[in-house]
């Protein structure tokens, strides 16, 4: 997976909406040339093309919360976990903002076929990033009431899985920019690793509060925090089909 | 490419001044309808208080005594006659067959070169000299066909006016039919009705007023020819009709108002003079009863729709 | 429960999720409720069937080579730019091209399996049975009642027509507007209504298909909205095809859509025909999608 050949400070999605950017540019100087290229629904483009930015600065948000929600509880700080939370108010923010865009181009463009299947999945992808959002805010909720104490363990398979999920929503948004139906259902495929992780974990802390009672609470607060990392892998999936929906305007269910 | 616009402030609003050319122009459209005028009335003018005396002081007995050689005795009842059975006969003929060619010419016929040339020829026949006609009534109608019509009879007269006035009849009535828009035309299609039912009840019915307006001005036109019908056999001078019956007039020595105002014109007795514009106004008056006639019917057809 | 049901027409599911019933506990009905546009199944026979159709103009071919059948009791929508032929194809199916001189046609348009432009057929007979309704309304200028009788009469229906055109008023949704003004002129009402005393004038022949060119181009969108309704009603009896530049009335009106374009040779074909809700969720032609979503014509 290349995600691991790009710096890990910048995120993929932020790299792709670089890159879209240049590409609109240049594709916009070759098209004014030439007017006979130039696409009639100049408005309804630009108001798909800002949408498409929001979701993809949505999209970094969210692989930032994540891994700052995962480092915080590696380190067991409290302060880094509430700035979670509260960044995490921006991430809804942003998601009111992709819907109302959503709605007015819907009401005032009349879209149809492929722009109007564009506009229902980005509408349900961005929904789909508030809520991951939101568990990583829950994540980090966790990670406040573990600070205190100790850390039962090592932290290794928790980090993994985040990590993981991350560079999920970094590939998935690719696809979804890509409309690459392959990627996307390969995407969703590696969903299973986050889920195996999320079986290892359980079984490991379980062991651990069954040996002794005093690890019951902040077993169960990892418990808790790895559940909603698997949840965030689900909604990748989730994602996943909205790419096939756009792509070829069939729903499927790539949540086994 | 600029071009410079002359700045609008609000100082420009009231314009660069009086539109002298605009005024000008109103000016000599104003003189020539006056000028048109002054000739029109000055014409009627000039008739009517030459004519009115000699109506007033003959009375009916103008208008129902013959012709006479002794102006105090002449009278316009033989022209008034003419001039009616005129009427009659430009309407018997002239009005069915040239309605029925324009249907032909612009509903049934193919557009190709024969109708085109058919079309024009028409046309030019419209503007030939009445003058001619009158030849051609002559040579066909009285001399060629004078065991039909008898010769210079009234038969032969209104046939040859009934052939000058047809191409206007039919140019008024296919432009008439032409003007009918195609929408209706294919409105009728479209519930299925033939050719025959589309022209006879819509494209006909839509077209009457214009095809009315079309006989109006070839019956005017016909009751005021003079030269055809002095060529084809009108009476110059007296006759006597006596106690003849319609049909035997008919087809018997005739004249028309026109023709008696030309014959008393042509006196050299200073008392003719009164008579003839008499005799004008007499021809003016049936002239318009006959229009008068005809645009009450036109008027009617329109009512309905 | 539903009065289509009677028609043969699959029956409309209510709104709302009935309501659970007594003595189930706590069950709760779930299923989806949808609201279903009625479309005819297929029966064995379209209502016409067009093969390798072109029309020419003379030397000029307009439309070249179209071939689909249209489904009886359906709306079938012929959208397309400007010169894509859709106004040419839809006379020819009535034979209203005949009326131009000039124009031959390739192919066959078949009609319960007669080929309409064969020697023998009569143009007058065909147009009984097709109707037409145009663009601008192009009521005649006579009373409301005489539009619609004029029709029924030119076909020798004679008799008492009241009942006819009360029908034919009734069904193009007319009648409760003019029932009192039946001898007053058709010119004088008003642009919607004209338009529908033209589909009423249409329908008093009781022909099987109605063509419909661009009926709603003239109206404002209230008229517009009133002519779709009566569309849909309309199609219980009669099978229409409709030109329409209008995009959202084809999505809105249709159950199936033909696409036309222009070529190269300026002859219009055939892109794509589906049913309405795929050409405009899915369409399956790159041209279809670039149309529809209004980035050509």
């Amino acid at each position: 997976m290349t995600q691991h050949d790009l710096p890990k400070d910048e995120p993929l999605t932020r790299q792709i909406s670089e890159i879209m950017r240049d590409a609109e540019t240049e594709l916009l100087e070759v098209v004014s040339a030439d007017p006979a290229a130039h696409p009639a629904r100049v408005a309804l483009d630009q108001e798909m093309r800002e949408i498409k930015d929001n979701v993809l600065r949505m999209g970094s948000a969210v692989e930032d919360a994540i891994r700052a929600a995962i480092q915080a509880l590696i380190e067991h700080d409290a302060a880094a976990a509430t700035a979670v939370i509260v960044n995490d108010r921006q991430i809804n923010e942003m998601q009111r903002e992709v819907s109302t865009l959503i709605t007015r181009a819907i009401a005032t463009q009349s879209p149809v076929a492929r722009d109007l299947r564009f506009l229902l999945s980005l509408d349900h992808v961005s929904y789909e990033l508030e809520r991951m959002g939101d568990h990583a805010g829950s994540v980090a909720k966790q990670v406040r009431k573990l600070a205190p104490y100790p850390p039962l363990k090592k932290y290794v398979d928790l980090p993994a899985m985040g990590e993981l999920a991350a560079g999920l929503v970094g590939d998935i948004l690719r696809a979804l920019v890509d409309v690459d139906v392959n990627a996307a259902r390969a995407v969703a495929a590696r969903d299973d690793e986050i889920d195996d992780l999320y079986h290892k974990t359980f079984d490991e802390v379980v062991e651990l509060m069954r040996a002794d009672p005093g690890n019951v609470e902040r077993g169960t607060r990892i418990l808790f925090a790895a559940h909603y990392i698997e949840r965030i892998g689900d909604r990748v999936t989730n994602i996943a089909e909205d790419v096939v929906f756009l792509a070829s305007g069939e729903i499927e269910d790539l949540n086994p | 490419m600029n071009v410079a616009v002359p700045a609008v402030g609000p100082a420009n609003l009231r314009g660069s001044g009086t539109d002298w050319r605009g005024l000008a122009f109103h000016a000599i459209l104003l003189l020539s309808l006056l000028f048109s005028l002054l000739i029109l009335f000055t014409l009627i003018g000039d008739l009517v208080s030459r004519g009115l005396p000699t109506l007033l002081e003959r009375g009916p007995t103008f208008l129902t005594s013959p012709t006479s050689s002794q102006a105090a005795k002449a009278g316009v009842s033989q022209g008034i006659f003419g001039t009616l059975l005129m009427a009659v006969f430009v309407a018997i003929f002239a009005f069915p067959i040239g309605i029925m060619t324009a249907i032909y010419l612009e509903e049934y016929a193919p557009d190709n070169r024969l109708t085109r040339f058919i079309n024009v020829n028409i046309r030019n026949l419209a503007g030939v000299p009445s003058v001619v006609y009158g030849l051609l009534g002559l040579s066909i109608f009285v001399i060629g066909l004078a065991p039909l019509t008898g010769g210079r009879t009234m038969v032969a007269g209104g046939i040859t006016l009934a052939v000058l006035v047809l191409p206007i009849v039919i140019i008024t009535s296919a432009e008439a039919i032409r003007a009918v828009p195609r929408a209706l035309r294919e409105a009728g299609y479209g519930v299925g009705a033939s050719r025959w039912e589309v022209t006879r009840l819509l494209v006909l019915p839509a077209a009457a007023p214009g095809i009315l307006t079309g006989t109006v001005l070839s019956l005017s036109r016909a009751l005021g020819e003079t030269a055809p019908l002095i060529l084809a056999g009108a009476v110059l001078g007296g006759f006597s009709s006596g106690s003849k019956s319609i049909l035997e007039q008919i087809f018997g020595r005739y004249t028309v108002l026109p023709v008696t105002v030309f014959d008393w014109a042509r006196k050299p007795q200073a008392d003719f003079r009164e008579l003839t514009a008499a005799a004008i106004v007499v021809l003016l008056a049936v002239t318009l009863l006959a229009n008068a006639v005809a645009i009450i019917l036109r008027s009617r057809t329109e009512r309905t729709w | 429960m539903s009065p289509e049901a009677q028609d043969g027409d699959p029956m409309p599911a209510t709104m709302t999720a009935p309501p659970a019933t007594e003595g189930e506990g706590h069950a709760v009905n779930l299923k989806i409720a949808t609201v279903d546009r009625p479309v005819a199944e297929a029966t064995s026979e379209p209502a016409v069937d067009l093969r390798g159709v072109s029309v020419y103009y003379g030397a000029f071919r307009a439309v070249k080579d179209i071939t689909f059948d249209v489904r009886a009791n359906a709306i079938t929508a012929l959208i397309g730019p400007s010169g894509s032929g859709k106004s040419t194809l839809l006379r020819a199916i009535n034979r209203m091209n005949d009326l131009i001189p000039g124009t031959r046609m390739d192919g066959e348009i078949l009609y319960h399996g007669q080929n309409l432009y064969a020697q023998d057929v009569d143009p007058v007979e065909v147009r009984r049975r097709i109707g037409m309704v145009f663009q601008k309304a192009n009521p005649f200028p006579k009373s409301i009642y005489d539009n619609v009788a004029f029709g029924p009469r030119v076909n020798g229906v004679k008799g008492n027509l009241d009942g006819l055109v009360e029908q034919s008023l009734r069904r193009a949704a007319l009648w409760d507007e003019v029932k009192d003004k039946l001898k007053q002129s058709g010119t004088a009402l008003s642009g919607g209504q004209q338009q529908r005393l033209c589909i009423a004038r249409a329908i008093a022949v009781e022909p099987e298909i109605i063509l419909m060119d661009e009926p709603a181009s003239a109206l404002d969108p209230r008229s517009t909205l009133q002519i779709e309704e009566l569309m849909a009603e309309l199609r219980k009896r009669y099978t229409i095809i409709i030109v329409t530049h209008n995009m959202q009335q084809a999505a809105r009106a249709s159950d199936f859509t033909v696409f036309m374009n222009m070529g190269e040779d300026r002859a219009g074909y055939i892109v794509e025909r589906n049913r309405t809700i795929e050409i405009f969720t899915n369409p399956k032609n790159q041209l279809t999608e670039d149309y529809v979503s209004g980035r050509f014509g």
